[in-house]
């Protein structure tokens, strides 16, 4: 307390706070009891230096005190000039000692004492100086003594201080400052004025130090801790290009430093309007309850508060389902999606698909079992695998399922990879399959026939022809089982059985019903010369598949079959473990491609050909436990 | 800025630039103690020829031309070191003797002396290369560099921290430790 000027009799002296190269601040009191820091400038101490520090103060005082006070900056009270000295006066910082006496609470007390500050802090603090940064610009000073000690906090407040080597811009100025806050262009004199980018390099260096609590010296060097969260890495960019060796490559206004300091949150630019926004989601269920109290339908708020969160719930899982997985065209009220989602949220163990058949999928990064029925969409990305030992090792494709009566529905965009069947000769049908007819009869306008077409004795005699054709004209159950019965000891030649899927794609980004047709087909062929049936060929073709694209199956192992003995029952199924064909129940062919619905087709090609039956099933799963009902038979 | 031997710095420090001035001290200020200790200084004496060192490096400075004919450095910053050092003994007041007493000479140091200063001088310039590549290295080169060799952290997560490839740190500090080379060479002749 002695050495506090006498000359000072309107502040009394509580403490020393600090001593400098431009003069002494002391924390005082005035006769009202506010508090103050005063400054002491001595004129014999500093030489010339003490008209520069009041120049500044001046300036200061002239072109910010008075007509842009602002929050972040300090205020100045008081200016005195005595014989030896001159002083002044401004605001205290907060009191960082706790009882240890006073401590200014700046942003390198901080620092020093909690190593680096929370990103939040961080935010606040410096977007306040360059709010403060920008009133000095608008008015055309520079700080140019901008570095942690100096950054002081009033009342909480971040407010940027030492104010006292503020110029104006068109001064040129020898070298003052903190030396590795200064610029190395000014440090090593190849420029004389201090223009505003030597404030955001000043600034850029003190978030170095409050980001890595590293000393300004040691730029860029940045303890790894510091750059684990993604805010560190952030900030450690934007130091980086502040501090640039090259003037030309730095930040040069406030604008672009704010930019980056918030990054992915610069829509969050002013603290107050995310403050204010946060504190208005927080406030809104208990302003609902007042609301709906003060309505009188409190008892339907927890109802409405349900509805709302439940459609979130469903709009927002069926949402990530289609960015997730590129459905970008399905709306967010789309139900199917909806209800699928929501089933598959809160029953991801069971979906009871009582008259479907299912398949395992297993997604392929997560290991994640489902059961679906193939009406069911599932993802294009889904890895399909199944505990089907006869298509087990067989089916590893990527898929995408989607059923044809579905309205909307996207169905296979990326057909399933060929794999060449390994299926055994004594495969049986599932047992779970119940078989419910569909069509039977031979004069139904369903079925059509090309050409002339014969009746005796209710058998139906397609007429000798090169290209002779019976067409199922409808469309196919999902799994279907064709039977009919083929007198092929009356036929010579050739004859085809043909399904046909058509897979439809809506165009991409569009929700207009599909318009473009992919075709698959699958042929199965035999000879017969009246005595014996062989194997002609069996082929896979998708829709206009170059010749060598088309996948030709080898010959099944059954051999020949003996074709004399009259009508021979003929089944093609086509189920989702793949299709198969019998002869007389014997397994004459079958391969793991899956087909759904689609049409079936009969070609011949020789004499006349008699057809003695012709029906058609839906095979469909049932649970073991099911009850079955007499509409159902099996065949 | 860093203050090294270099011709443009060594104007710097001429200017009496109060930046070199504190560089320099900090700088050198360990080599100067352990000089003073080997040659059996107290520890108050040993401060005083700090200062004194200080002061006249700085004083020659002002009329020094950087002549590399003349020798290295290293030698001309020992040679101060000494010449105060046998100053300091003769101001002493006669009959006032130290028990570590008389300085030898030069020549007469003994050879961990000249190790310790050697291992000295190696540490100084090192730290003074590694301020030196703060100036003419990029800044993500030299994080990746600090954290790779300095810190030992593997490639792949200085890569994920700096968000770089992993083989930019390989890159970097192959040019790091070429440009570190370089630096010390200078520095050094």
């Amino acid at each position: 307390m002695n050495d506090f000027p006498v000359e000072i009799t309107s502040y009394r002296p509580i403490v020393r706070c600090g001593r400098g190269a431009y003069g002494t601040v002391w924390l005082v009191e005035n006769g009202l009891g506010h508090r103050y820091a005063l400054k002491i400038v001595e004129k014999d101490r500093l030489g010339d230096f003490w008209e520069r520090e009041l120049s500044g103060l001046k300036t200061y005082q002239r072109r910010v005190d008075r007509t842009k006070s602002h929050r972040n900056l300090i205020a100045i009270h008081h200016v005195e000039l005595c014989d030896n000295f001159f002083y002044y006066t401004m605001d205290c910082a907060d009191d960082a000692g706790g009882g240890d006496g006073y401590v200014p609470d700046t942003l390198a007390e901080r620092i020093r004492r909690n190593g680096p500050l929370p990103w939040l802090d961080m935010l606040e603090i410096f977007s306040a100086m360059l709010e403060a940064l920008d009133v000095l610009q608008s008015v055309g000073v520079v700080h140019r003594d901008i570095k942690p000690d100096n950054i002081l906090f009033v009342a909480g407040v971040p407010k940027l201080g030492d104010i006292g080597l503020i110029s104006s811009l068109s001064r040129t100025l020898s070298i003052i400052g903190t030396t590795a806050f200064v610029p190395p262009e000014i440090l090593t004199g190849q420029k004389k004025t201090p223009d505003c980018g030597c404030d955001l390099y000043a600034l850029g260096k003190t978030l170095y130090c409050a980001f890595s609590g590293n000393d300004a010296g040691e730029f860029p060097l940045v303890p790894p801790e510091a750059l684990r969260r993604s805010y560190g890495r952030r900030f450690n960019k934007l130091v980086k290009r502040c501090c640039a060796e090259t003037p030309g490559m730095r930040i040069r206004t406030t604008d672009e430093f704010r930019r980056l300091l918030y990054g992915r949150f610069a829509w969050q630019l002013d603290w107050r309007r995310l403050l204010h926004w946060t504190v208005w989601v927080l406030l809104l269920p208990p302003r609902l309850l007042v609301l709906g109290w003060r309505l009188r339908y409190c008892r339907l708020l927890p109802v409405l508060l349900f509805c709302i969160w439940l459609y979130g719930m469903m709009t927002r899982y069926t949402w990530l389902r289609q960015y997730g997985y590129g459905y970008r065209y399905v709306s967010p009220w789309h139900w199917p999606l909806m209800k699928q989602s929501m089933l598959e949220w809160y029953l991801p163990w069971y979906l009871p698909l009582a008259g479907y058949d299912h398949y395992d999928f297993i997604k392929k990064d997560a290991r994640w079992v489902k059961r679906f029925g193939e009406h069911w969409w599932v993802t294009r990305k889904s890895y399909l695998s199944s505990k089907n030992p006869y298509i087990r090792d067989a089916i590893f494709a990527t898929i995408e399922v989607g059923g044809p009566n579905e309205k909307g529905a996207v169905k296979a965009v990326k057909r399933l990879p060929f794999i060449a069947p390994g299926i055994e000769q004594s495969t049986p049908l599932r047992d779970e399959y119940l078989h419910e007819l569909v069509f039977s009869g031979l004069d139904d306008r369903k079925l059509r026939a090309d050409g002339d077409v014969e009746w005796r004795d209710g058998v139906m005699i397609l007429s000798a022809s090169r290209h002779g054709r019976l067409k199922y004209a409808k469309e196919l159950p999902l799994r279907s089982d064709i039977q009919m019965s083929l007198d092929t000891e009356m036929f010579s030649g050739r004859i085809e059985f043909i399904l046909t899927t058509a897979d439809y794609i809506p165009p991409y980004g569009q929700k207009k019903p599909p318009d473009i047709l992919l075709k698959r087909q699958v042929r199965f062929a035999l000879n017969s010369d009246g005595r014996t049936l062989t194997f002609a060929e069996a082929i896979y073709r998708p829709q206009d598949a170059a010749e060598e694209d088309v996948r030709r199956f080898g010959a099944p192992k059954v051999g020949s079959l003996p074709a004399a003995g009259g009508f021979h029952r003929f089944r093609i199924v086509s189920v989702t473990e793949g299709i198969r064909v019998y002869c007389d129940d014997k397994l004459i062919w079958g391969t793991q491609l899956a087909f759904y619905g689609g049409y079936f087709e009969l070609r011949y090609s020789g004499t006349g050909l008699r057809v003695g039956e012709f029906s058609i099933y839906d095979a469909k799963l049932v649970q073991p436990d099911e009850t079955r009902t007499s509409r159902l038979r099996i065949p | 800025m860093a203050f090294t031997t270099r011709r443009s710095l060594l104007f710097a420090v001429r200017r009496g630039d109060e930046v070199g001035w504190q560089e320099f001290y900090d700088m050198y200020k360990p080599l100067i103690l352990l000089r003073g200790g080997d040659l059996r200084l107290n520890r108050s004496e040993r401060e005083e020829l700090v200062q004194l060192v200080m002061l006249a490096f700085f004083k020659s400075a002002r009329t020094f031309v950087y002549d590399r004919s003349k020798g290295r450095f290293r030698d001309y910053l020992k040679r101060i070191i000494h010449n105060q050092a046998c100053d300091l003994m003769r101001r002493r007041r006669d009959g006032e003797v130290s028990l570590e007493s008389v300085a030898p000479q030069l020549e007469e140091l003994p050879a961990e002396a000249e190790a310790r200063w050697d291992a000295e001088w190696s540490k100084t310039l090192m730290d003074q290369a590694f301020e030196e590549l703060k100036h003419r290295c990029n800044p993500t080169t030299l994080q990746s560099f600090d954290l790779f060799v300095r810190q030992g952290l593997p490639a792949k997560e200085v890569a994920q921290l700096l968000e770089i490839r992993p083989n930019a740190v390989y890159q970097h500090k192959a040019r790091v430790e070429a440009m570190l080379r370089e630096i010390v060479r200078q520095l050094d002749e």
